[in-house]
């Protein structure tokens, strides 16, 4: 689709390789998007910017880039945790819509066709979003590259530029908090 | 004689459920608790194995499907942004723009300061005519009042010598 799209202006000159290289990656940057935002349309403007910031420092070249991959999930990241910053102001703000809890609950959810597994990933979808949201910004951060992207405690050190102690008690109390929120769910699985 | 070496690690506590998804994400369990315990348990170590199929397994899932339009309209967007580079610096100006408006508004409608009146004495007292008075007589003066008391000493010696 990235190739139907035509440039003219400055973008014309970096767009063929930027446009196959976003095309590649943008579903993975919403997805990480939509975990930490847990709103379909803050992800939409989340990855617009990422790769509007994306593209401004390749034109520029303000920085040697070695991996390309994991230099664009860093930038997601920050992105990500100053719209969650901004969104502390927000008290207005309400549930998530229900199309975005859908695409939630397709992340959490098992694929086991049994109805009680079915209602079971249903309940665990839509706490599992209000859970998120009570933990603060680099919780959730931490947690979503760990529990989501697999990453490495070192990586997401180096990606948030903490240590890895530090990387480790977010984690903790991430783990913590959501099991204290997520309990009655558990209890009521196993019983 | 045949000595039973017991191994401590079937002794050490058992895991919990908490500590167990710590591990799984990375985290060191406390002291007490042994990785080995997981080897010898069947129950821990039952646990610990169906957790880590768990996690296995929702990491083989493949990533959920995002709308396709949803991905165009995020392309479209950020190629017209990086295509009207100019046109978002200048809205970015426009709440400094706004500001010093409001400033160059403000001092421009000001309104000016009240002129103070003047007040001159409507009554001349008695005290006044005579303060006015003799300043006048100082005025007319030609010699300065300091000149007084020479001007005394030579009239007395005028008056000892007539005599």
């Amino acid at each position: 689709m990235a190739e139907q799209l035509v440039a003219t202006g400055p973008a014309k000159a970096a767009l063929a390789n930027f446009a196959s290289w976003m095309a590649s990656e943008q579903r993975r940057i919403y997805l990480l998007c939509l975990r930490m935002l847990g709103d379909s349309d803050d992800a939409d403007t989340a990855v617009q910017d990422v790769f509007f910031k994306a593209y401004r420092a390749l034109e520029k070249q303000e920085a040697e880039i070695d991996d390309l991959t994991r230099w664009l999930t860093r930038v997601a990241v920050n992105t990500c945790l100053d719209k969650l910053r901004s969104r502390r102001w927000q008290f207005w703000r309400k549930r998530p819509k229900p199309e975005d809890e859908d695409v939630i609950l397709a992340m959490a959810s098992s694929r086991a066709p049994d109805a009680e597994d079915h209602l079971f990933a249903q309940q665990i979808g839509g706490r599992l979003k209000d859970a998120m949201e009570r933990l603060s910004e680099r919780q959730r951060a931490v947690f979503t590259l760990r529990h989501h992207e697999d990453m490495s405690l070192d990586e997401i050190a180096t990606l948030l530029g903490l240590d890895v102690g530090t990387v480790k008690a977010h984690l903790a109390r991430a783990l913590a908090k959501l099991r204290e929120d997520l309990r009655d769910l558990y209890e009521a699985r196993r019983d | 004689m045949k000595t039973v070496k017991e191994n401590p690690n079937i002794a050490a506590p058992h895991w919990s459920e908490a500590r167990l998804i710590e591990r799984l994400y990375g985290l060191e369990p406390p002291l007490e608790l042994s990785a080995a315990h997981l080897e010898i348990c069947a129950e821990c170590g039952g646990r610990w194995k169906a957790l880590q199929a768990r996690r296995a397994e929702m990491l083989s899932r493949p990533a959920p499907a995002v709308s396709e339009d949803r991905l165009r309209a995020q392309r479209i967007a950020v190629f017209q942004r990086v295509e009207r580079p100019a046109a978002r610096r200048i809205w970015a100006l426009a709440p400094a723009a706004a500001t010093a408006l409001l400033v160059v508004l403000g001092v421009a409608l000001q309104a000016p300061a009240p002129v103070r009146e003047t007040r001159t004495a409507s009554v001349i007292t008695q005290s006044d005519r005579e303060l006015f008075s003799e300043i006048a007589a100082l005025m007319e003066q030609d010699e300065p009042r300091a000149a007084d008391p020479f001007r005394g000493l030579f009239d007395s010696n005028s008056s000892q010598e007539v005599q």
